[in-house]
């Protein structure tokens, strides 16, 4: 396993990225601001532009399959397409009608990129379309039976169905059929007829946690999602109308998880508060949790440099030791020179999201401003 | 009418809200009169010195819909038997008890520790409570206090 | 004493590096307003409010936590054994919360039933290190009873010296 890339992009909260297909560009969320740089192997990521066309926090941001548009949403109730004109070399927002008069938490572009999707506190599903007439996307609302903020959301690789998770709990497949610009959809393990509004499947995790992150699996056969109750669940479908095949949820032993892809069909990586990616492999017939990408020891318990392990202590050290042991309910060495405590993870604070970067590779950015590129 | 700026507009929208009844999970109630069922179980098991036993027992069917007069009952019931093996064992024997939990019935058993610790009764038992609570994030992590917090099972 | 202490912060710590999990979360009710959800009052969405923890070291000294998706208030129960602690806890959180813009997480006013309270938002986690901020917690219930019984010996102590000044000419 080669060693992590790491590009340290400031120490602003990152809350999410997005490589370009081609791993030219970056893109990643800063504030009320999306900065774009460009990426070469070995060097560090230059800033090529700052998007500034949002007036709050900025949620979530994708590159459309084809790599030419940048797709952003916010909480100022607002999601915008970026394009790069060619004449000014500048990008270029338009417009998104989407009717919706809460936050917008979450965004993707479909796998065929011609429209694609943004959830939101006003709990609704927005599915964008291009209106050429006009020269903006305008929007379909899903709304039943959705009563809870939507916190992520994936496509199907058919392009129709798109599955989402909200703040109640429940996992929700609906489809995003829209007439006239998508062709009928091959029927699937999670429908057959799919007119737009579809409800296609309703899941709840056991605790009722709130939803994290969700992805259909790279041929859509299974859907996977990570709850705030610390669990990965893995869906199979059994087709229309009829009870899933199958529904694995592992508990773990780790803080929850933010951020979940699937590397292959049997193996999904997640990472999130714990600052770690946990690596799960499975198929039809189980799911496991395999191993952890980096070394960890546990956050409660503490942990100390292995190499000064030997270094003699002073008894003052010594004294301030057990005091520690004793009063704090710590087992650690004294911090050097006030040095401060390290997590020895390359995220020091959550990581806010995973996405696959190429065959076994997956790239992850955190709320401490670091893009990371990790070998599975 | 002159108290119209405090007029709750949101409640006039009401299927676009999550009440907290919804919020309930959906499982089958659970009567008083088995949870006491329960309790005098535990006990015949502690007497005669199926300590384990009478854990798994009290851990195993929380009621989890239920009104509190129930769930408080259980609550002490789950204490007497934690006091009871602590009472009977030493320290460092908690460990092999909570390690031959289930992972479900140590989730249970971080919910009760919690629930107890709230109580009067519980607070006087602190150290006891707490030196439960030690030995299950010492096997179980920090899953079953995560999970403790997001269940809407409460107990 | 401190033999149940570690116990006591051990479930402490753990139990607020769980709950401090938090992330960016604007209302669902008013628009455009991002606010720490469990200081609002909730009837709307009392999905976004987790289960509150309580740990209890004796009658006398607990923590109560109380979680929500993007903030969670912790509020501390000082030990306090006769009437002069009282009023020294009393005068200490008062000089603290009356500073509160200085400790950043310190919230003005406690929650009833306890001596004081904080409030944890995301955007304290996203400034800081969470465990930094675990840590602080801890070094402050420490802390805070060091302070106050050794507040209460210098107390006596000046009392013993008065009362002796005040005695001599009797002697």
């Amino acid at each position: 396993m080669t060693a992590p890339i790491i590009y340290q992009l400031g120490h602003e909260s990152i809350k999410d990225h997005v490589f370009s297909p081609d791993r030219q560009f970056l893109a990643i969320t800063k504030d009320n601001n999306i900065e774009v740089y460009r990426v070469s192997l070995g060097n560090r990521p230059q800033l090529l532009t700052t998007l500034k066309g949002h007036d709050k926090t900025v949620t979530a941001v994708d590159i459309s399959p084809d790599g030419g548009k940048i797709l952003t949403c916010s909480q100022d109730r607002n999601a915008l397409v970026w394009e790069l004109d060619a004449a000014s070399k500048e990008y270029k927002p338009t417009l998104v009608l989407l009717r919706i008069n809460r936050a917008a938490t979450a965004c993707k572009w479909s796998p065929f990129g011609n429209k694609f999707a943004v959830g939101s506190a006003d709990r609704v599903i927005a599915v964008c379309y291009y209106e050429e007439e006009n020269d903006w996307w305008i929007s379909k609302h899903l709304k039943k039976p959705l009563k809870s903020t939507i916190t992520c959301l994936d496509w199907h690789p058919n392009n129709v169905l798109l599955v989402s998770g909200s703040t109640d709990g429940h996992v929700r497949v609906f489809s995003a059929y829209i007439k006239g610009l998508d062709e009928k959809p091959e029927p699937t393990a999670w429908g057959v007829k799919l007119p737009f509004q579809t409800l296609c499947g309703d899941f709840i995790t056991e605790t009722g946690a709130w939803i994290h992150d969700i992805a259909f699996s790279p041929q859509g056969t299974s859907a996977a999602f990570v709850a705030h109750d610390s669990s990965i669940t893995v869906v199979y479908p059994g087709g229309e109308g009829l009870p899933p095949q199958a529904i694995y949820s592992i508990p773990t032993d780790y803080l929850p998880f933010k951020s979940l892809v699937y590397l292959s069909e049997n193996r999904i990586v997640a990472g999130g508060h714990n600052c770690n990616l946990i690596v799960f492999d499975g198929n039809e017939s189980g799911w496991k949790e395999a191993f952890k990408v980096e070394k960890q020891t546990d956050l409660t318990s503490d942990h100390s440099n292995v190499q000064d392990e030997d270094e003699e202590i002073s008894s003052h050290d010594a004294l301030n030791m057990f005091k520690q042991l004793d009063l704090k309910g710590r087992v650690n060495r004294p911090s050097e020179k006030g040095s401060g405590r390290v997590l020895n993870t390359v995220h020091q604070n959550t990581i806010s999201s995973v996405k696959v970067y190429g065959a076994d590779q997956v790239s992850t950015s955190g709320i401490d401003g670091k893009v990371v590129i990790f070998s599975i | 009418m002159e108290d119209w700026r405090r007029i709750d507009i949101d409640a006039l929208e009401p299927e676009k809200h999550l009440s907290k009844e919804e919020l309930i999970p959906d499982l089958p109630p659970v009567s008083y009169e088995e949870v006491q069922a329960v309790s005098k179980q535990c006990r015949t098991a502690l007497s005669s010195g199926q300590f384990l036993q009478a854990l798994a027992l009290a851990l195993e069917s929380p009621p989890y819909v239920a009104d509190e007069r129930t769930k408080n009952l259980h609550a002490e019931t789950v204490f007497e038997v934690l006091c009871s093996i602590k009472n009977n064992h030493s320290s460092s024997d908690l460990g092999d008890f909570v390690k031959q939990l289930d992972r479900r019935q140590q989730d249970t058993l971080i919910k009760y520790l919690y629930k107890n610790m709230g109580t009067p009764y519980g607070a006087k038992q602190g150290g006891l409570l707490l030196t439960w609570f030690e030995k299950a994030v010492e096997i179980g992590g920090l899953g079953p206090i995560v999970r403790y917090m997001t269940d809407r099972r409460t107990v | 004493m401190s033999q149940s202490l570690k116990p006591y912060l051990t479930a402490v710590r753990s139990s607020l590096t769980a709950a401090i999990c938090l992330e960016d979360f604007s209302s669902q009710v008013i628009e455009r307003h991002n606010r720490p959800e469990i200081e609002v009052d909730n009837s709307h969405n009392p999905e976004l409010i987790l289960n509150p923890m309580v740990i209890a070291r004796n009658e006398n000294e607990k923590i109560l936590i109380e979680p929500s998706i993007n903030s969670v208030r912790i509020s501390i129960k000082i030990k306090q054994a006769d009437e002069i602690e009282q009023i020294l806890v009393h005068k200490f959180t008062r000089f603290l919360t009356s500073r509160a813009e200085n400790f950043f997480i310190l919230r003005r006013v406690p929650i009833k039933g306890y001596d004081i309270s904080f409030l944890v938002t995301n955007i304290h986690t996203e400034q800081m290190l969470k465990d930094k901020l675990v840590d602080f917690i801890i070094e402050f219930m420490e802390d805070v009873d060091k302070e106050i019984s050794e507040m209460k010996l210098f107390l006596n102590a000046r009392a013993r010296v008065i009362a002796e000044a005040y005695l001599t000419p009797f002697d």
